[in-house]
């Protein structure tokens, strides 16, 4: 049964989610999205701006987590996280709200990514009882209509990118059923894996593991460069303190480990929230470890309480946003914000 | 001097949201000598009388009234992964679990086939042995699988409870000495470095006694269908405990609570007490049996249920405290994706 549904909805209609009216389209263009979560427990968008001001663009009733703009429309599109079932896509310039449904059996994410002309939407998704990843394809002109569904090649697939034909995806491992809430339910057999998708077919062109005895650090979020270097963030499984490599790099055709840190792979807690990559200048966060760590010319670590949002900011720095509100790059800080940010930041 | 009573007497009046919030030394006072260094004393006192019990007996009927007790103890501390159980890997030693890949039953009959090796059994040897032949789960397997028949597994088993009594007194005996810093305000040298690192951590084990319950011991024998169900994989299913941990721990979640509570101005705190007699009322209306409830429909939904208002009752104590106690733990890294 198709439960796809669409909702055109004017500003401040449709219950819970509605427009921003501090906000117009046309200063949307240059600057950054969030999630967030303000103080009177009201989730959405936030954008914010150049000066590194904040401003709430939509609310909306549950947590988003990644959030993509369209390389070309006012459209915003934000995948709920697991285990919901809605994807909301946000028209900007007509204030319209469309809710698209997952199918029967099937739950998002929170990430996706538009194919580079913008047609197409492709989301990660669990179809929970066969066990397995997937990877719904959206048609964007007819309404964001799902028109395809490819197997993302692993359990639990969550962050993708999008490298010249092929589709690459942080298969976590994590097997979880909306029955259960987020509960891990096979940690002892667990196997992450990156995957390249053929973009034409849908097809498995490649796969790389990390070996076997790290097989509980879920590989979670990753970046890429416009060589097609990606880098990968881990999250551990089994325990928050151990030592253990959580950022790698593909390098001739295998998954490699990055220098450690000089405080050692302890300062992130057992978790990497977001990889992003500026030209070759990598930039990775761990809530968990309230810290931030750049590896470029040098190597450097930056303590931030609740820190997890990461874009690029300029030819050579990062945004970096945190839980606690706070908004800044290597070089400064901007004013404070009373919202929450959520895990991930995307530039416009 | 007239007026002094009468504004004592206005202060103890007014309603906690017009006061300060309690700092974190003195809520970390307050959860570690109402219920914390109370739950240790107990498991100590528990392990004790079983280490007492073994030195008179080795029939497996006549030991496990003192398992059952000392096992109940440790569910109201189990949850707890700061301090001193920390320590010389008392915590592992004490309770390897989950278990992965048969590894309490392996090292035991390691041990077991090993007859007559006494070095292996001697305090030094022993308490550097696999942390999976140390603590309860090992005793377990012990008195429940018939594996307790000979002079040499009955010393094996004297060992075990020995052990187990010396990280339970071990355990309380460091967290009293370490109470002097938190009544000082002064940094551990171990355990933790400022009051905000203890009363947040001791806020985090709290919730991570929520997510062990949901997580670890109902959706992990759940599975995700009836068919994939595996009851084998609940806690302490030998000893026919599966259910008993669940309604132990949830009683001493309440007891966690309680010295948090009392600080929350008297409405919040009556709508968490009346949460948690909800919460413990699901707990005692649990099936017999987690074990073979996963592979029944009916206590499927149940355990569904019990799933959905332990949820509740975690959602609300993080708003209640974050808000009213400033015990900030941070959006993102207390949920993360």
């Amino acid at each position: 049964m198709q439960r796809r549904t669409f909702i055109s909805a004017s500003l401040g209609a449709l219950g819970s989610v509605f427009f921003s009216p501090l906000l117009e389209a046309a200063t949307i263009h240059k600057g950054w999205l969030n999630g967030f979560k303000d103080d009177q427990g009201r989730y959405g968008i936030a954008y914010i701006d150049e000066s590194f001001n904040a401003t709430p663009l939509v609310y909306t009733p549950i947590r988003l987590h990644g959030i993509t703009k369209h390389p070309t429309k006012a459209d915003i599109v934000a995948p709920a996280r697991r285990p919901d079932m809605q994807m909301f896509v946000f028209d900007m310039e007509r204030k319209a709200l469309r809710i698209i449904e997952s199918d029967e059996g099937r739950h998002f994410y929170g990430h996706g990514v538009y194919s580079t002309d913008g047609k197409l939407f492709y989301t990660t998704q669990n179809a929970y009882d066969e066990e397995k990843g997937v990877i719904g394809v959206y048609d964007v002109d007819q309404g964001y209509k799902k028109v395809a569904e490819w197997d993302s090649g692993g359990i639990g697939p969550h962050e993708l990118r999008l490298h010249k034909n092929q589709l690459i995806i942080a298969n976590g491992g994590i097997l979880t059923h909306p029955d259960m809430g987020r509960a891990k339910l096979n940690i002892d057999s667990m196997a992450p894996n990156l995957t390249y998708l053929d973009l034409a077919t849908g097809q498995i062109n490649n796969q790389l593991s990390l070996p076997q005895d790290l097989h509980q650090l879920s590989i979670r979020h990753m970046d890429v460069t416009q060589d097609g270097t990606v880098f990968v963030g881990l999250q551990d499984q089994l325990e928050h303190r151990r030592d253990l490599p959580l950022v790698w790099k593909t390098q001739n055709g295998k998954l490699q480990e990055m220098t450690q840190p000089t405080e050692g792979w302890r300062i992130f807690n057992g978790y990497v929230g977001s990889v992003c990559v500026n030209q070759n200048d990598l930039c990775v966060s761990s809530p968990r470890g309230n810290v931030v760590h750049f590896w470029g010319q040098e190597m450097k670590a930056l303590a931030q309480k609740d820190v997890c949002g990461l874009a690029q900011c300029g030819k050579s720095d990062f945004l970096i946003t945190t839980g606690a509100g706070t908004i800044m790059n290597f070089s400064h800080n901007g004013p404070q914000s009373a919202l929450h940010f959520d895990n991930h930041c995307t530039v416009l | 001097m007239k007026r002094l009573p009468y504004l004592l007497g206005l202060c103890l009046l007014l309603p906690l949201s017009a006061q300060a919030a309690p700092t974190k030394q003195e809520i970390s006072l307050k959860v570690l000598t109402d219920f914390v260094i109370p739950a240790y004393e107990n498991l100590a006192v528990q392990a004790t009388e079983q280490k007492k019990v073994w030195q008179t007996t080795c029939n497996a009927a006549d030991l496990k009234e003192s398992f059952q007790k000392t096992s109940d103890a440790w569910a109201s501390v189990q949850n707890i992964n700061f301090g001193p159980v920390i320590l010389l890997l008392r915590r592992d030693r004490m309770y390897h679990w989950p278990e992965r890949r048969n590894a309490v039953s392996k090292s035991l009959n390691h041990l077991l086939a090993d007859k007559n090796n006494e070095k292996a059994l001697t305090h030094k040897y022993f308490s550097a042995s696999s942390v999976a032949v140390q603590g309860l789960p090992a005793m377990e397997r012990l008195l429940y699988t018939d594996l307790l028949k000979d002079d040499w597994s009955c010393k094996v088993g004297r060992t075990i409870a020995d052990n187990i009594a010396e990280i339970a007194t071990g355990t309380v005996k460091d967290w009293k000495d370490t109470l002097t810093y938190i009544k000082e305000g002064k940094s551990h040298p171990i355990y933790f470095e400022s009051m905000d690192e203890v009363a947040i951590r001791l806020f985090t084990e709290l919730l991570t006694g929520f997510q062990m319950i949901s997580d670890q011991k109902v959706a992990l024998p759940m599975s995700t269908s009836i068919t994939k169900a595996n009851g084998k994989r609940a806690e302490g299913w030998r000893s026919h405990r599966s259910t008993r941990y669940i309604q132990k721990n949830a009683q001493a979640l309440m007891d966690f609570s309680k010295p948090f509570m009392s600080f929350l101005p008297e409405p919040d705190r009556n709508e968490l007490l009346d949460q948690f007699a909800t919460f413990e009322k699901a707990a005692d209306d649990l099936p017999p049996s987690i074990k073979d409830a996963v592979s029944d429909e009916k206590g499927r939904e149940n355990l569904k249920s019990f799933l959905s208002t332990a949820r509740t009752t975690r959602n609300l104590i993080v708003d209640k405290f974050t808000k009213q106690l400033d015990l900030a733990i941070g959006f993102n890294s207390l949920d993360g994706d």
